[in-house]
């Protein structure tokens, strides 16, 4: 306050500058420090959703273009191992066909299952922003007790949701819905919002921890090496998911080649 | 604070991206590696050998290795690492020339004890080679003591799967420093391993 003095704000009355105190010049840092860590896992938890929703929808697009071909392959397979069951009922060939079987109808579920249904994940800059909003206020890790963390979780999980489904009029309803009262709750002296902030920072440290291991993990999966190739196939002006559906088709072209064959056979024999 | 309140945080976790559904990604990846083939077959092994395929690993590991002749410390180190996860696999090529690599240091930290082990794991297995490098090290007492019973055993499992006369040299040589009580129990120790062999595993070779 001297220094400011001297530089010549002489105007800025003494009674309201006071010099904070230890305990509240913490708190100030750890405010900022909260705040800021806030900003951070909300872009953590948004690039997760994100890649999440990515990888989803191209697995949805493989699954449709490619993994319902493998289902089809799969069959054809199944059905000349029974064929080859029925002309040679040995108990290897039986277990052969039923593997086989099981294989096929294995495919079929994964193929056709909830997973292919999802589309094309796209969400727009609005969307990106009120998410980040909701992730940066509701985050159940900046909760007070455990109440109102169950409170948080369900909100952001249905955020979670609307943002997965493209839904911003939901988001912006649930920031309305949402009261905050993790800022000034009632009779709370400096010592306590001291020790929630720290804890806060702390549970949102190991949320954003968490957050880059999940995505580690993620872009080792081999969904996301399969959308990678894509991607670089793109570049070539290429696309790898109808390559694939061709070279598939080609192995069903043999496969039914082959079991009509069998059943050629098993009229002559 | 539970766990599992975490969890919810983020229910589309469990939509099991990570989980192989009944490998249908990675036939695809594979499928994917395949149509690389007609354009880079380097690339193509690549990534079936970092998708973990045993033979593309080995194969990996050669291209790297060259003939192991004039290549530099880091392809060997190279070649030995993607050995080593084609061993770990149980492939008995790739666990043969990890042993090598260990008996002669070449991209590893020389190691008479790693290339016992890995020649053995390869010679149980039925590789040539390896059961031939076994019996030299037992022969030699490197990394082992001196088995001349071991030595002979896995020598004459050697030759006997090689056109006569390549590696019988070893065998007679080992012989003579054999009492005659030693050879019969070295041939006995080989005959039942090979009927064992034969039993488990298809088997390509005839014994006479």
């Amino acid at each position: 306050m001297q220094h400011q003095r001297r530089r010549g704000l002489p105007e800025l009355p003494d009674q309201i500058t006071r010099r904070l105190k230890p305990e509240e010049e913490e708190l100030r840092r750890k405010r900022e420090e909260l705040a800021a860590i806030r900003a951070t896992l909300a872009e953590r938890e948004l690039e997760l959703i994100d890649f999440r929703g990515q990888l989803a929808a191209f697995e949805g697009r493989y699954l449709r273009q490619v993994g319902t071909l493998y289902a089809e392959l799969d069959d054809w397979k199944a059905r000349i191992a029974e064929l080859q069951a029925k002309a040679d009922p040995s108990s290897a060939a039986n277990a052969r066909a039923e593997e086989a079987r099981e294989q096929a109808r294995q495919t079929y579920e994964d193929a056709h299952g909830t997973s292919s249904e999802t589309h094309d994940f796209t969400p727009s800059p609005e969307l990106r922003r009120l998410y980040r909003e909701v992730a940066k206020r509701i985050h159940p890790d900046f909760a007070t007790d455990p109440a109102d963390r169950e409170r948080r979780t369900r909100f952001m999980a249905e955020a979670n949701r609307a943002y997965e489904g493209g839904d911003s009029e939901a988001l912006r309803r649930i920031l309305d819905e949402f009261h905050d009262g993790a800022d000034a709750v009632e009779g709370e002296g400096i010592g306590a919002e001291l020790i929630r902030i720290i804890r806060q920072i702390s549970l949102a440290k190991e949320r954003v921890a968490a957050i880059e291991r999940e995505l580690a993990a993620l872009r080792e999966g081999e969904i996301a090496l399969l959308k990678k190739q894509a991607e670089e196939k793109e570049q070539e002006g290429r696309d790898l998911l109808a390559e694939l559906a061709t070279a598939v088709r080609e192995k069903i072209e043999v496969a039914r080649r082959e079991y009509e064959a069998l059943v050629q056979e098993g009229k002559t024999a | 604070m539970t766990d599992e309140s975490r969890l919810q945080v983020t229910p589309g976790s469990s939509r099991g991206l990570l989980k192989a559904r009944s490998g249908l990604i990675a036939r695809g990846l594979r499928e994917a590696a395949k149509l690389e083939t007609h354009n880079d077959p380097w690339l193509a092994t690549r990534r079936l050998a970092e998708q973990g395929d045993a033979d593309a690993q080995y194969e990996h590991g050669w291209e790297y290795a060259g003939d192991f002749d004039g290549g530099t410390n880091e392809d060997y180190a190279s070649a030995a690492r993607w050995f080593r996860k084609a061993s770990e696999q149980g492939h008995a090529k790739a666990q043969h020339q990890l042993g090598r690599m260990y008996l002669f240091g070449t991209g590893v930290i020389q190691d008479y004890t790693e290339a016992l082990k890995w020649f053995r794991k390869a010679a149980v297995q039925g590789d040539t080679s390896a059961q031939y490098n076994l019996g030299v090290m037992y022969y030699l007492g490197e990394g082992v003591p001196q088995d001349y019973i071991q030595a002979h055993m896995w020598s004459n499992l050697a030759a006997r799967s090689f056109v006569p006369g390549t590696f019988n040299r070893n065998v007679d040589l080992i012989a003579r420093q054999m009492t005659p009580q030693q050879i019969i129990e070295a041939q006995r120790l080989a005959h039942e391993w090979k009927t064992k062999a034969t039993d488990s595993v298809r088997d390509e070779d005839h014994l006479a």
